[in-house]
């Protein structure tokens, strides 16, 4: 990672005059980092206390990137699916320009934000990240590897949990910045993931492997933060 | 899987008070209790539409489901107490909302109204907004025959697929149906798809729309027919959209999306499971990871499946293992695997060379992307080497081989589906080995009477009626896309 993203941990380009509003790149790297707060590293696991009561020790815990992109802000005309469709047929969609496909399973271990890629952009205005994260039904989405304590109780329940589900996830590109250190169009988007909130509102000793899997995927898009910066116009 | 609690970011909840009860008379697995206690109509925005939709009707003058025909739809519902489902629209337009499913009754019908919400977050991919639908479903608590002297459409001499075939080669999407199988009628009523029965030579059967509700699910979702309007697959089925790209889901894995009213395409049994206390047994991971068409048409059958819906015309919907015989202790003793007798036959065996219509000539349409319809294939790429315009899937259905019915992987045409299938009539429907092959409506006469069966083929769900159905039947208030005023979201890429 380069000192030049030095904002992503948080810092919003403190002391600028104006944000920008709206994010209209040439060009874009795409990063994701894991922001472990509240889950204390003990004995190579991260442990959270879910508000349900339950202790949750992650040993292992990977989520598959299959593509990430920009979504136009002009929305589309019409519902007409069908030629659009079909002209894609095979990847499902349309892609923008600005989609890159690592396809790889994310380590939420690492705390060190990871570069996924980069793309040419359109240069109008973006207004969405939309990402897909499994394709198919044959390879695995999301891998949770851990035990847990369930409220009242000490004997520690293990699981190793997968789901193959593909799942998708829109975010707003709401927070924006302006950073010096880049070129002038060209933009970084970063995927902030907060395991310890995943795990909220989960009765873990009732749940299927496979649900637990897909439920704390789905919490883990929908808990995310996107923050992007652009260099100077 | 035992109890649900409820939770804000999950679709399963597990703490609902337990509610027992015992099937009323064995041929329906109902759940629910039959002490026919009145539900609190407060609680379910379905019932603010009664009188809209049946103005013969008034809720004062309803009660508790008493009767075994009307307790035994009661019981069958859903037990959605205490479950929150996020990601859709309550009726107040805030967002998280429960569902709801709850049954009253009079001297004739069943009245389930519902807000049309799913048990589980939504999963289909965000085109429209699954929001609060108010809807009242009718159900018929004696089924009765339909006058057999009524005029009728007949199945096999309908017009239109010819033509669905000229449009299909170059893509041209007519803004009705072509076909007369189904009935719709233009919102200006100027036009329509012939007479609302359909007969096959013996018997006089009752269409269903060619897309809106044919039944209620025990969830209160509508069971929808087996095809979509002119968009995205013009009247074809969206299943084969759904399998083939499952990471832009079009419909989930449990068969539901949104539109006017949310509603099923096709029955998921392992989503529509019910525990002890009638709560949904299973998540949507668990119900979406059953969900393989291969897996849903093997032979064998473990345990008979549950009630998981209601038609119109008052016959349950199951799953598709039934029994066929019962000894004098009421066992099972002739589980069977319930199979469409439709078969994927082709769009392209409309070709013609006598017809007028451009673009059916055999020659024709073996030239374009049709002439690979049918073929064996592995994946979509075998269908569709070259890309660009090829509106086919690979896909697992039932076709024909050597006079036999058998699951092969084939590439098909999602696009007018009753025009791509084709009733088979079987000799003896348990002529195989441990199937029984449906009728018509893709229904059976069963060890406990008859019964429509969701299929994981087509049509999926029932396909016309046997009996007299209700006014619910033949109602449009949400069977147009711009019905209901329902919120529509962007398209994603």
């Amino acid at each position: 990672m380069k000192a030049r993203t030095a904002w992503l941990g948080g810092l919003l380009c403190v002391g600028c005059a104006m944000l920008p509003t709206t994010l209209e790149p040439a060009q874009v790297r795409y990063f994701v980092r894991t922001d472990w707060e509240g889950a204390p590293l003990e004995s190579g696991a991260r442990i959270i206390e879910t508000d349900l009561g339950y202790t949750v020790a992650i040993s292992s815990f990977q989520l598959r990137t299959t593509s990430i992109e920009l979504v136009p802000c002009e929305p589309l005309a019409s519902l007409d699916l069908g030629p659009t469709r079909a002209l894609a047929h095979g990847s499902s969609y349309e892609h923008d320009i600005s989609a890159i496909e690592p396809g790889i399973m994310d380590d939420l271990m690492l705390e060190e934000a990871q570069a996924l890629g980069y793309s040419i952009a359109t240069r109008s205005a973006y207004c969405e990240l939309f990402s897909v994260h499994g394709t198919g039904r044959d390879e695995v989405v999301v891998s949770l590897v851990g035990w847990y304590l369930a409220p009242g109780s000490d004997e520690p329940v293990p699981f190793a949990a997968e789901h193959s589900l593909g799942v998708t996830d829109v975010a707003p590109l709401s927070l924006g910045a302006f950073d010096d250190a880049l070129l002038p169009d060209e933009a970084e988007v970063v995927i902030t993931r907060f395991p310890a909130r995943a795990f909220h509102g989960l009765p873990l000793d009732e749940l299927p492997e496979v649900d637990l899997a897909y439920e704390v995927g789905l919490a883990l898009l929908r808990t995310r933060e996107i923050r992007w910066a652009i260099g100077p116009s | 899987m035992s109890r649900l609690t409820l939770c804000a970011l999950t679709l399963l909840a597990f703490g609902c008070d337990g509610v027992t009860y015992e099937d009323p008379d064995g041929s329906v697995d109902a759940g629910a209790s039959g002490d026919a206690a009145a539900p609190n109509t407060d609680e379910c925005s379905g019932w603010t539409m009664l009188e809209t939709l049946y103005p013969d009707v008034s809720l004062d003058g309803l009660r508790a489901c008493a009767s075994p025909e009307g307790a035994a739809i009661a019981a069958s519902l859903m037990n959605f107490e205490g479950l929150t489902v996020s990601g859709v629209v309550a009726a107040d337009g805030s967002d998280g909302a429960s569902p709801c499913v709850q049954a009253l009754c009079d001297d004739d019908y069943a009245y389930v109204a519902t807000n049309a919400l799913p048990h589980y977050t939504p999963q289909a991919a965000p085109v429209f907004e699954t929001a609060d639908t108010p809807f009242v479903h009718r159900i018929p608590l004696a089924p009765a025959p339909l006058d057999q002297s009524t005029p009728a459409d007949s199945f096999e001499g309908v017009n239109g697929c010819d033509s669905a075939l000229s449009m299909a080669v170059t893509h041209e999407t007519p803004e009705m149906p072509p076909f007369s199988h189904c009935w719709y009628e233009t919102e200006d009523g100027t036009a329509n798809t012939g007479l609302h029965t359909i007969t096959d030579g013996e018997h006089v059967y009752t269409k269903i729309h060619c897309y809106g509700q044919t039944a209620g699910l025990i969830t209160g979702v509508p069971a929808f027919a087996p095809c979509e309007e002119a968009r995205p697959d013009p009247y074809g089925s969206p299943l084969f959209w759904s399998y083939a790209d499952p990471d832009t889901l079009f419909v989930d894995y449990c068969g539901t999306h949104p539109a006017a009213i949310t509603h099923n395409h096709w029955v998921n049994e392992v989503c529509l499971k019910r525990d002890e206390t009638g709560a949904p047994a299973n998540g949507y991971a668990t119900g979406a990871t059953s969900f393989v068409i291969e897996d849903l048409d093997t032979a064998g059958c473990a345990e008979e499946s549950a009630v998981v819906g209601w038609a119109y015309d008052g016959h349950p919907m199951r799953g598709t293992c039934v029994c066929m015989e019962r000894d004098a202790s009421g066992a099972c003793v002739d589980l069977r695997r319930a199979r469409s007798s439709y078969v994927y036959a082709g769009l392209s065996r409309w070709a013609d060379p006598s017809s007028e219509l451009p673009n059916t000539h055999p020659d024709e349409v073996s030239a374009s992307y049709f002439g690979r319809e049918l073929m064996e294939c592995e994946s979509t790429a075998d269908c569709c080497p070259e890309g660009g315009l090829c509106r086919l899937y690979c896909h697992p259905l039932l076709v024909e081989r050597g006079g036999s019915v058998e699951m092969s992987n084939r590439c098909v045409s999602p696009d007018y589906s009753w025009c791509s299938h084709a009733f088979r009539e079987h000799d003896d429907t348990l002529e195989d080995d441990g199937y029984v092959y449906l009728d018509r409506c893709n229904g059976v006469e069963t060890a406990d009477g008859y019964v429509y069966v969701g299929t994981p083929t087509f049509p999926y769900v029932n396909s016309c009626y046997r009996d007299a159905p209700s006014e619910t039947a033949t109602d449009d208030t949400y069977i147009r896309l711009d019905a209901g005023g329902m919120g529509m979201m962007m398209p994603r890429p």
